[in-house]
Order: structure tokens, then C-alpha cells, then sequence
């Protein structure tokens, strides 16, 4: 369940902080997201790597059908004659990659505060 | 417990956004920081438009009342204002929403700025920028409109309509183009507009073969010099006729001593050669079938994406305009409004002549006039480089102007050029006095402040007046200066002030009941001026051709001739090419290919193979007849020849030395030149597309991304045809204007209303335009009218 919360976050509050924050800060979501909610370090990065693709990925797919492929085509001639789906593609994995590293790190932090100092 | 995680997830995070965060280079190309423009939220994404647009409302404390931006369902912005300040604050505001990259890069490139965001590969082309004295030119220019007191505060709040957008953008809004080149826009200003101005001038009036005319003299001789280059074409059918010209007002002499007087105080030029041309005409309302005055104008200038025009609408209670502005220009430039219309072509005067310095010594400081020695100005340009430190670079100014190194003599050669001047200060709301004018004199009395560059101003009238003026300010020259390299080291070379007002070749409601401008030259030999430069006038005698024969003019009828493609330069030498080919030595496919020549209308159709042919066969002629200038220009910059004086030679001079073939023992004819040329052509062996295909017409973009322009154009037309198209120019705005009540109007350009590659309005003219579709233009005062799409309201803050 935690990791659909995770999925959730990511989507509601990275949609939000986007809007007027540096690109990365998605990441930065989805690290703290992780931290809070205590969990696996691979399944958090994997789930967060999903709710990066979809974000970013099914954003651009929406903005590419409202305008029927005209940019994304272009773009797809500019970066060396690719469809337009590449473009959507890759705009996915960037969301997926900085999420999935940002889950990674919160996670991974939240580990090493709540192992010590006792242990 | 274990840091391992942690440190590695954190490096591997920091790597990926400090990898996404820096430019790319590919391949020669730069991308931009590939994180924030893939970013959907703000990156490229975001100027992905959908084509619905939401109404916008704003709120400005520069504005008097509120203003309506009415976007039909063309995205053609209809703007009604109360006032003409918060019509053309509004102006500023859509053009810069429309266009605000293409405003930046056109004024940049002539302010030799575009190293500081292309890096080091755009720094030559900065240095010639500043080396010709234009950012000086444009400053001049700002002072000066500065003295217009009412105009400088139109300018300056059409310059408060563009900041205001550019205040309100976010980066998510930002044009694809400055996110691609990573770079912010500036604030807008009237010294801006006047770098556009000059752009303009650039475009149309820099044209200059000084260097190469001299090097044709030198090599050929005088009198061979002005048997290949005559200044004129016997068979003229120049835009001003039947004039009875009084003698100039000033002597020769007085004029010398006038000029003197301004000539030390004065400024600079610069050049660049392109083949620019553009055609208008008028009717008459008796030779016309409604009864109205109908006028036609379309400049051929290079077609980009985004357009060079942008379409709108400008209604205030001091007038009600429609047509093409330019985006940094306030007004509309080319249009119509409720009682005149007007259009213009360019004029082939020569106005930048070149002068020889003679310096003193290497340092350049000082230079020889009239056996005494002048100091130069010198001023130090420093550039901004992306990427690396800035460079600087001296410029030297003389009272000629600013003093440039011809790259292949190394002569330092200073430039006169009338752009380089401070202009009239009534230039910044010239256009604006048009668009207010009601009839003839309100017109002329406008002109009166236009300088450069030249233009045919074509006039008509609901009042029933056709009228053209040739407008701009022309040196006054004595007869053949200009035409190459003069000596800088005596004042006598100067020229000898500017032909009057007055005086400039005009004329209105001519008993031919029609007017008509091609680029040819202005008026006949008993024009008192001289002047030289000019175009092919191919275009203008056929047009005045057709004009002659027709009657009954209609709207159709004109813009026909808009988009005609017949070529009075093939039905002139076709017919002598082709007596002279002997059928009976040719192959079966050359006998095919004769055949199709012989039975070619002289109409460059897209599928038109006959005029394929016509091409190649008349460019191999042209080049084995004058093989003496190709050897020479392997080494030299030397002038083409006209194909009217080929044509000539041809007609009336087929023992010509010239079709001679030098490097031959044997003594060539015409006729032999002619069976040469046609067989080297090869057409035995060589497969030849139809005529759209061998064109092969396109639209780029700005930047020349091939992604972002258009490479369809199958329109008929040859640059020597009413329909000028060639490879990368053409037709730039078609429109036909009826002076009825109301008027009537139509028209096209090859592009959009947006500048944004990607918004659905960014090309979606083109292919009406390539098919020679027109579009109703709706000039209506009643806002209900128009078929509303989007609103965007200004108000006033309280």
C-alpha cells in the first residue's frame, strides 16, 4: 500500500512543484516522499522509477495528442529524424530515472538515521 | 549501520541532474541542458499548443482605457482600442506574444550580438555588423525620432505594449527558440525598432557591385565595359511614364557647396548582394468593372518560417487599418483602411557607393582629403562570446563613413551609405500618418518623412485616385558616379546632397488609367537625376503589357496577374535559341526535348518539363557565351551581364565578338554557340524534373533548422515571372485591395500569425498560398462581426 501512497505523491505533489520549481525537484520529491514512508530500498526505487515515467511521460503524451504530434514530430526531425514517440519516451525515462534515484536516496537515508545510533 | 547507499544513491542523483543541467555538443550542434528542455512542465512541452486558446485578461498601468484582442478563426488578431497609444501599446503586446523570438534575432543580428548566444562561430558576421557602423546607424536613428514628440510616445508605447508581455512571461512561456538556445529576452526599446529598420534596409537597399563593376572596367576596358553593362535596356517600359520633368531645382554647383557643408558631419553604410524583387499595380475605377479603384501588391522578399509579416487588424477612433506589419515595427506597412490603400516594391537605385582611404601611415588614424590630413574615429567593439572570453576589435570611421577591407584587394574602402544617416525624426510615426491618411495629400504629406530604404509607394483611393511615388532619400549624382570604387581622398567625389521631395519621379491617375512598379527602372532618360542600379525588368514590361490590354479589370483579373507565370525573357529568346538548332543532328531524345521547347506557352508551370529545359539549355548558353567572364571571375569579382543585353546582342548583334569562345583557334558564331550549348546539355544522358522539383522551393526556418521549416512548394513561377519564386524567395505578402464602400480586401503570405513551431498557426497559410488561395480580409469596425476565437482584454490598472 505504501508504495501506491509513494506513487500517489509523486504524482499529486510533483505535478504541483513542477509547475514553478527546477525540473529537479521531482527527485527531490520523491526522496522525501521515500523517507517518510520507511520502505525497501529496491521496490521504492522501482515504484518510484514508474511514478516518474508516468508523470513526465504521460504529461507530454497529453500535451503531444492536444497537439496532434506538430511539435513532437519536429523535435523528432531535430534529434536526428526519430517519430514522436521517441520524444514522449524520453521525457519519461528522465522523470523515471531522477524519481527512481531520488526514492533510492530517501530511502536509503532513512535507513542509516533509524539503524543509529543505537546499533 | 551503512553509508554505502545513501553516498552512492546521492552521487548517482547529483551525476544525472548535473548531467541533464549542461549543454550538449552534437556533432558541431549545441543542444540545450537536455533536463529543463525536456521538462513537460516547462520545457519544450510547453510550446506544444493545442489551438483553443483561453481568454486572457490583463491589467496595465501604461494604458488610458481597455482594449479589446479579438483572435478570428484564422488566429488573425483584430485589436480595437479607444485611443491610438493603448492601439499600439496592444500592438507591441501581440506582436511580442506572436513573435518575440524573431524580433530579438533579427535586431541581435544587426547589433553584432549573436556571438553572445551562438558562440564563437557567429562572431565574423557580429564584427561586419559593427564594422558597417549599424548599431551607430540605429542609435542615430532613436535621437532623432527622439525630436518627434508625438511620435516618440507612440513608439514608446508600442515598445511598453512588447515589455509588458515580456514582464508577464514565465519560463514555462518562453519561446521554443530561446530554450533551445538557452537565453533570456531583453527589454524592448525604440533604439530596437530602429535596429529592425535596419534590417530592413540591409534587406533591400545594400545591394552593391562597386568592387566588381571596377574590376570589370579594369579588365575590359571602357568601351567594352559599356557594351556588356549599359545602364539601361532599350526596351524599358520604365514605372513613371509620360512625365514632363522641369529642370532640378538647384544647380550642380549648388549643390556641391550644400553637400560640403553637411558632408563632414555625416555617417556611414554597408552591403551585401541579393536578388529582391516585388511588383505592384492599380487600376483605374474607368478601367476597372466595378467602378472602384482596385490595387495589387506583392513583395518577393526571402520567405521564412516565421514569416517576415504578420497579418492584423488595428482599429481606433482615428482610423480603422488592416494589412501586414512587421514585428518591431509599430503600424500597419502594407494594407488599407476604410479610404486608401497602398503597397510597395523596392527601388534599384544604388545608394552605397564606396571610397578608396588613403591613410597616412598603418595606424589609420589619419587619412589624405583634399591634400590635407583628416584623424579618423576610431572605436573599440568589444564582443561577448558564449563559451569563451570576449573579443574586441577596432572600427575605423572616416566622414565617408566606416572603413571596411575589401577581403580579396585588402583595399580599405570606407562606405556612404543614405541608412547609415539620421533619418527624418517624423520616420518613427510614418507608417502610423498612413494609416491615419483619407486621401492623396494626407498620403504624400506622409511620405515626406521617409527615407530608406526606397520604395515604390503604390496609392489608391476611394476618392477614385491611383498614384506611385517613387519615396526614399537619393543622392544626386553626376552621371555614372557610384558605379565603382571612388577616391576617397578628394571631396569632389562626394555626392552632391539629395533630390528634393518634390522632385522624386511620381505621378497620379495617368491617362493610362493604370500604375504599376517591378523593380525596373523609375522613370525614362529625361528624368533631370541620374541614378543607376536597378533589377531585371523582365517583370515590369510584361505586366505593363498585360495592364495595357486588359479592360474590365476585376479583382480575379489582378490577382491572375499576381500569380502569372509566363516569362517574357523565354518568349524573347527562345524563339532565336531554337532557329538555330538543327533538327536533323540531334538524337531521338534531343529531338524530344527540342520538340517540347518548341512547343512550350513560356509559362514555368510546376509540372512544366519544357521549362526544366528551357533552364538548363539558356544557363549553358549563357555561360559559353560569356566564357570570358567565367574565367575571370575564378579569379576576380566581376559582374554578371544582363540577359536583356544577351537578348539584345542576340537580336540585333549576331556577329558579336563576344560569341566568340576565347580559348578556341577557330572563329565561333552565335549560331554555332547555340548548337554547342544546346548538345553540352547533355540532354541524352541526363534525367530533368518538372519545373517545381528543379526549383526546389522551401521555407526555412530562421535558424535554418531543418525541422522547423517547410519544403513543399509546387507553386508555378520564376523569379522573372509576376509570380517571382525562386529557390528561397518569393511572393511574401499577395494582396488585392477594391475601393468600394466598403473595401474590399484579400490576402496571403506563405506562414502563419504565430512564430512558435509549435503552434498549429505557425505555417497554416502556407499551402492556401502555395495553392494561390487568397483569404478575405475582415476589416469590419463592429467587433460582432468577426468570428471570435480568443479575447484577450488589456485594461487599465486602477
Amino acid at each position: 500500500m505504501k508504495y501506491w501512497i509513494h506513487v500517489a505523491v509523486i504524482f499529486l505533489v510533483g505535478f504541483i512543484l513542477c509547475q514553478w520549481l527546477p525540473w529537479w525537484v521531482v527527485s527531490m520529491v520523491a526522496a522525501v516522499s521515500a523517507f517518510l514512508l520507511r520502505s525497501d530500498f529496491w521496490l521504492i526505487g522501482m515504484f518510484g522509477f514508474l511514478a516518474g515515467f508516468v508523470l513526465w511521460g504521460g504529461y507530454a503524451m497529453y500535451i503531444d495528442i492536444e497537439n496532434q504530434h506538430l511539435l513532437a514530430n519536429r523535435i523528432g526531425v531535430l534529434f536526428g529524424g526519430v517519430s514522436n514517440i521517441i520524444p514522449v519516451i524520453f521525457t519519461a525515462l528522465i522523470g523515471g530515472l531522477l524519481c527512481m534515484l531520488g526514492s533510492m536516496l530517501g530511502a536509503s537515508l532513512n535507513k542509516s538515521f533509524s539503524a543509529s545510533p543505537d546499533e | 549501520m551503512s553509508y554505502v547507499r545513501p553516498i552512492v544513491s546521492f552521487l548517482l542523483l547529483i551525476m544525472l541532474i548535473l548531467g541533464l543541467s549542461v549543454p550538449i555538443n552534437m556533432g558541431g550542434s549545441v543542444l540545450p541542458p537536455i533536463g529543463e528542455f525536456m521538462n513537460p512542465f516547462t520545457g519544450f512541452w510547453s510550446n506544444a499548443e493545442s489551438g483553443t486558446h483561453k481568454n486572457i485578461d490583463l491589467t496595465s498601468e501604461k494604458l488610458k482605457e481597455e482594449v479589446s484582442i479579438v483572435y478570428d478563426e484564422r488566429h488573425v488578431p483584430h485589436i480595437f482600442a479607444q485611443n491610438t497609444e493603448d492601439l499600439l501599446f496592444a500592438q507591441g503586446y501581440v506582436i511580442a506574444k506572436e513573435r518575440l523570438w524573431q524580433m530579438d534575432i533579427t535586431t541581435r543580428a544587426v547589433e553584432g550580438r549573436n556571438a553572445e548566444i551562438l558562440g564563437i562561430s557567429a562572431l565574423n558576421r557580429d564584427q561586419g555588423a559593427r564594422r558597417k557602423g549599424l548599431p551607430r546607424a540605429a542609435k542615430l536613428a532613436a535621437e532623432a525620432w527622439g525630436q518627434s514628440k508625438e511620435g516618440f510616445q507612440l513608439i514608446q508605447s508600442f515598445c511598453d505594449g512588447i515589455n509588458h508581455y515580456i514582464g508577464q512571461l514565465s519560463s514555462a512561456d518562453l519561446p521554443l527558440e530561446f530554450k533551445l538556445l538557452d537565453y533570456q529576452p531583453e527589454d524592448w526599446s525604440p533604439y530596437r525598432t530602429a535596429l529592425f529598420v535596419k534590417a530592413m534596409a540591409i534587406t533591400l537597399n545594400s545591394r552593391n557591385i562597386d568592387v566588381a563593376t571596377t574590376n570589370a572596367l579594369n579588365l575590359f576596358g571602357e568601351n567594352r565595359f559599356n557594351d556588356l553593362y549599359p545602364d539601361r535596356n532599350k526596351k524599358q517600359s520604365p514605372i513613371i511614364q509620360d512625365v514632363k520633368y522641369l529642370p532640378p531645382s538647384l544647380s550642380f554647383e549648388d549643390r556641391v557647396n550644400q553637400a560640403m557643408d553637411q558632408f563632414l558631419n555625416f555617417n556611414e553604410r554597408s552591403d551585401q548582394e541579393q536578388f529582391i524583387g516585388s511588383n505592384n499595380f492599380a487600376v483605374s475605377k474607368e478601367k476597372s468593372s466595378t467602378g472602384h479603384v482596385i490595387l495589387a501588391n506583392d513583395p518577393h522578399l526571402k520567405l521564412t518560417l516565421p514569416s517576415i509579416w504578420i497579418e492584423m487588424h488595428l482599429v481606433c477612433p482615428e482610423f480603422n487599418a488592416y494589412g501586414v506589419s512587421l514585428p518591431g515595427m509599430p503600424g500597419i506597412i502594407l494594407g488599407f483602411n476604410e479610404n486608401i490603400s497602398w503597397g510597395q516594391t523596392n527601388v534599384g537605385h544604388d545608394v552605397l557607393d564606396l571610397y578608396q582611404i588613403k591613410w597616412k601611415d598603418d595606424s589609420k588614424r589619419e587619412y589624405l582629403l583634399d591634400s590635407t590630413y583628416q584623424q579618423s574615429e576610431w572605436k573599440i567593439e568589444e564582443f561577448r562570446v558564449k563559451g569563451q572570453d570576449a573579443v574586441k576589435d577596432t572600427v575605423f570611421y572616416t566622414h565617408w563613413g566606416p572603413v571596411l577591407e575589401d577581403p580579396i584587394s585588402g583595399l580599405d574602402l570606407a562606405q556612404r551609405w543614405v541608412s547609415l544617416d539620421a533619418p527624418a525624426p517624423g520616420e518613427i510615426d510614418l507608417y502610423i500618418n498612413i494609416n491615419r491618411a483619407k486621401n492623396y495629400d494626407e498620403f504624400q504629406q506622409a511620405l515626406q518623412s521617409f527615407s530608406t530604404p526606397a520604395q515604390n509607394f503604390i496609392f489608391g483611393s476611394k476618392d477614385g485616385d491611383i498614384a506611385m511615388t517613387v519615396t526614399g532619400k537619393f543622392p544626386v549624382k553626376q552621371n555614372q558616379q557610384g558605379r565603382f570604387i571612388q577616391d576617397g581622398s578628394v571631396s569632389a567625389s562626394a555626392w552632391k546632397g539629395f533630390i528634393p521631395f518634390d522632385e522624386l519621379p511620381r505621378e497620379k491617375n495617368p491617362i493610362r488609367n493604370y500604375v504599376s512598379s517591378a523593380n525596373q527602372h523609375s522613370t525614362d532618360e529625361s528624368y533631370p537625376y541620374y541614378y543607376n542600379g536597378g533589377f531585371e525588368d523582365f517583370r515590369g514590361r510584361y505586366i505593363n503589357r498585360r495592364l495595357e490590354s486588359m479592360d474590365q479589370v476585376s479583382i480575379q483579373d489582378l490577382m491572375n496577374l499576381q500569380l502569372d507565370a509566363y516569362s517574357l525573357k523565354a518568349e524573347e529568346a527562345l524563339p532565336i535559341l531554337l532557329e538555330h538548332i538543327d533538327d536533323k543532328a540531334l538524337s531521338l531524345k534531343e529531338s524530344g526535348v527540342l520538340q517540347s521547347l518548341q512547343n512550350w506557352d513560356y509559362v514555368y508551370t510546376s509540372q512544366s518539363k519544357a521549362a526544366s529545359y528551357f533552364e538548363i539549355f539558356w544557363n549553358q548558353f549563357y555561360d559559353m557565351v560569356f566564357d570570358e567572364i567565367s574565367e575571370a571571375r575564378k579569379e576576380l569579382d566581376i559582374p554578371y551581364v544582363e540577359a536583356f543585353r544577351l537578348i539584345e546582342m542576340m537580336e540585333e548583334e549576331e556577329e558579336h565578338e563576344i560569341f566568340d569562345i576565347d580559348s578556341t583557334v577557330i572563329r565561333e558564331s552565335m549560331s554555332d554557340i547555340i548548337y554547342s550549348s544546346f548538345k553540352a546539355c547533355q540532354f541524352d544522358s541526363i534525367d530533368v524534373d518538372v519545373w517545381s522539383e528543379r526549383r526546389n522551393t522551401t521555407i526555412d526556418h530562421l535558424t535554418e533548422i531543418p525541422a522547423f521549416g517547410y519544403n513543399d512548394i509546387n507553386s508555378p513561377g520564376h523569379p522573372n515571372t509576376p509570380n517571382a519564386i525562386s529557390r528561397h524567395a518569393g511572393p511574401s505578402w499577395r494582396m488585392v485591395v477594391e475601393m468600394s464602400d466598403p473595401v474590399r480586401g484579400y490576402g496571403i503570405y506563405p506562414g502563419g500569425i504565430s512564430g512558435n513551431p509549435g503552434s498549429p498557426y505557425y505555417e497554416h497559410f502556407v499551402e492556401d498560398w502555395d495553392k494561390g488561395n487568397y483569404y478575405r480580409l475582415n476589416n469590419t469596425r463592429k467587433m460582432e462581426e468577426i468570428d471570435v476565437k480568443q479575447m484577450v482584454t488589456l485594461k487599465p490598472k486602477q
